[in-house]
């Protein structure tokens, strides 16, 4: 009997010390502003720039515009899903339209249903667009007609 | 404003909690009062949504006020017949009829789970919450509806939106357009710190009920160790209003107070799809633990997760696991399902191999005290098994989708496994110090109450006194409380 509390006891402080993840009061004595903006970084460590430009793109536009997302990837997993998932939140309230489906599969027709295309890091489309706005690595087009 | 709409959970949360859970001690009628804040709040604005009254910061706080004055003359009757005792902390006598003093040692460990819980509200809030399922799905979804002034529901229903899960339950949106009303605008710099107050709001309730179970000292450790599993890591994401809401409904339901616990339980419906698999697992539970007649009360969960199911069945919402047939997505053997799980350790080992091996004890070892958590164990049980379902199922690449979620939906059942492991290896351990744990600690426990009913001794060692079993702080075996 004594042989099982001294077991109990044992797995009572295995599972209180093994659950307690001190790590999170290092934040109280480390650098906050060095971790902060780390955090931030964090979900565009690859394209830093990208935000900023979406953020452009959002100070230009108005709630309800058509705008598609045109970015060097064409993969959906491989940087577009990331790509157009991080337009939609920035733009939240425009109609942010997505040129790569989950299949991986193009879809250049979507351009009709656009007002604006949101271009980064591409050259700028040729025919009916004009530059609103280039900075930030990339350009915000406007259909001329 | 964020102040004010983080106080309105409160004062909505209070009443109910008074209605629903009368004797609760404050610690847990506080934990269980912001639980119940957040989720009336959320069915304020989805009723607004439903009636076409678009949000506005006035419309909502009428809103508020009215749902406040309705709530507050039956839970003030509440209040007047709330038993003296519990307007304490349940424990001013101790159950060697001792005087209470105040426990020294076990207050400084809730003050190092005070520190964490502290900690993570430094990191919830450091900056933008910038998790990928925050800005895809929870928080994208609460800024449109705020922009839009309520739940969008055409852009719900366009296809182009279906990577942000539109059936998914929307309580955290919801709480997100709460705070960002009384903000003025939207402003993802602060809503990290709902994220900590779910999971103080729940170890609220847990101090509460390890203090039922074990001594003073004992509940306070234990608190402390399951405090960083509450305390998620996944900031901004539905997992840890999941984890509060679904672990304080399964801790309640067990010690005895079933309606209060299933409210909570259909705000865990409203939270995620784990949650109405949680309903479901809670239901079956109570059929096969001879709680068969209590079933019927769990019918506020049912209440009100059905709106929600509604909804997303008259709008038409898409459910990634219900896509397509049946047939083609059961393409994941159940084995390949447990060896991509198996490859996915959890990042607290020691505390894994320790809860399995104290509910092994429980079950097999001494006293088998594990056996009377009959209901706990099937419920988490099932609802581990309905998460490998899931698995079996998903219509996602197998290895992307378990890697991408098998830690979170395992932090949803650690508090309960860990509760469960915890009284198992803590009443072997209380038994090893004899008077220690009273000494050291303060006073007894209701863990006595469960051995005067075996007739074996108390943990501290005394005799038991029968006047003692109308105490304040009833085990689960206490005859339910709720009204």
């Amino acid at each position: 009997v004594r042989f099982r509390r001294i077991v109990g006891g044992l797995l009572f402080a295995a599972i209180v010390i093994g659950g307690a993840d001190l790590r999170l009061v290092r934040i109280l004595f480390a650098d906050r502003a060095t971790f902060a903006a780390m955090l931030a970084r964090a979900p565009d460590r690859r394209t830093p720039e990208y935000p900023r430009f979406l953020e452009e793109v959002a100070r230009r536009t108005q709630p309800g515009d058509p705008i598609a997302v045109l970015v060097p990837m064409r993969h959906w997993t491989r940087g577009y899903a990331y790509a157009y998932f991080r337009a939609s939140y920035i733009l939240a309230g425009r109609n942010v339209i997505p040129l790569v489906d989950a299949d991986d599969v193009e879809h250049p027709e979507r351009l009709r249903e656009a007002r604006f295309v949101a271009s980064w890091q591409l050259p700028a489309l040729p025919g009916a667009w004009e530059v609103v706005w280039r900075g930030a690595g990339g350009q915000l087009l406007r259909r001329t007609r | 404003l964020i102040p004010i709409a983080l106080s309105w959970f409160v004062i909505l949360g209070l009443p109910a909690a008074l209605l629903l859970d009368r004797d609760a001690p404050p610690r847990r009628l506080l934990g269980t009062a912001f639980l119940l804040g957040t989720g009336i709040v959320a069915l304020i604005l989805l009723a607004m949504s439903v009636v076409g009254v678009e949000w506005t910061l006035l419309r909502v706080t009428i809103a508020c006020c009215v749902t406040a004055l309705a709530l507050g003359p039956p839970a003030s009757r509440r209040l007047a017949q709330r038993r003296p005792a519990a307007a304490g902390d349940g424990r001013s006598e101790t159950l060697l009829g001792q005087p209470a003093r105040t426990p020294a040692v076990p207050f400084v460990v809730d003050l190092a789970t005070l520190l964490l819980i502290i900690a993570h509200a430094v990191f919830a809030t450091l900056a933008r919450v910038g998790v990928w399922d925050f800005w895809a799905i929870f928080g994208f979804k609460a800024r449109v509806f705020f922009l839009r002034g309520g739940i969008d529901w055409p852009f719900l229903e366009h296809p182009y939106h279906a990577f942000a899960h539109p059936d998914y339950p929307p309580l955290l949106s919801l709480d997100y357009d709460f705070l960002a009303l009384h903000h003025g605008a939207w402003d993802d710099r602060w809503l990290g710190i709902l994220t900590t107050l779910f999971a103080a709001a729940l170890l609220l309730i847990v101090r509460d009920c390890f203090a039922e179970e074990l001594p003073p000292l004992l509940a306070a450790m234990a608190t402390f160790g399951v405090a960083s599993i509450a305390l998620t890591q996944w900031i901004g994401m539905a997992e840890a209003p999941m984890i509060a809401f679904g672990t304080a409904a399964l801790l309640l339901i067990r010690r005895g107070s079933p309606v209060c616990g299933a409210v909570l339980l259909g705000f865990a419906a409203l939270t995620k799809n784990e949650g109405l698999a949680l309903l479901v697992a809670v239901s079956i539970a109570m059929a096969l633990s001879a709680r068969r007649k209590e079933m019927l009360r769990l019918w506020p969960a049912v209440a009100i997760a059905a709106p929600w199911l509604l909804l997303r069945a008259v709008h038409d919402l898409p459910t990634d696991l219900a896509s397509g047939a049946l047939t083609e997505r059961a393409a994941h053997p159940v084995v390949e399902v447990l060896r991509t799980i198996a490859a996915t350790p959890p990042a607290h080992p020691l505390f894994w191999i320790a809860v399995v091996a104290s509910l092994l004890l429980g079950l097999f070892a001494g006293d088998r005290s594990l056996r009377r958590e009959r209901f706990l164990l099937i419920a988490v049980a099932l609802q581990l098994v309905f998460y490998i379902a899931a698995y079996v199922v998903t219509p996602n690449d197998l290895h992307w989708h378990i890697t991408n979620s098998w830690l979170r939906l395992l932090d949803q059942m650690a508090v309960p496994l860990a509760f469960m492991a915890l009284l198992a290896s803590g009443r072997f351990f209380a038994t090893l110090g004899g008077n220690l744990w009273t000494v050291v600690g303060g006073g007894g426990t209701n863990m006595s109450l469960d051995s005067e009913k075996r007739g074996t001794e108390r943990i501290d060692g005394a005799q038991p006194r029968k006047d003692r079993r109308k105490g304040p702080t009833q085990g689960p075996g206490h005859v339910p409380q709720d009204h």
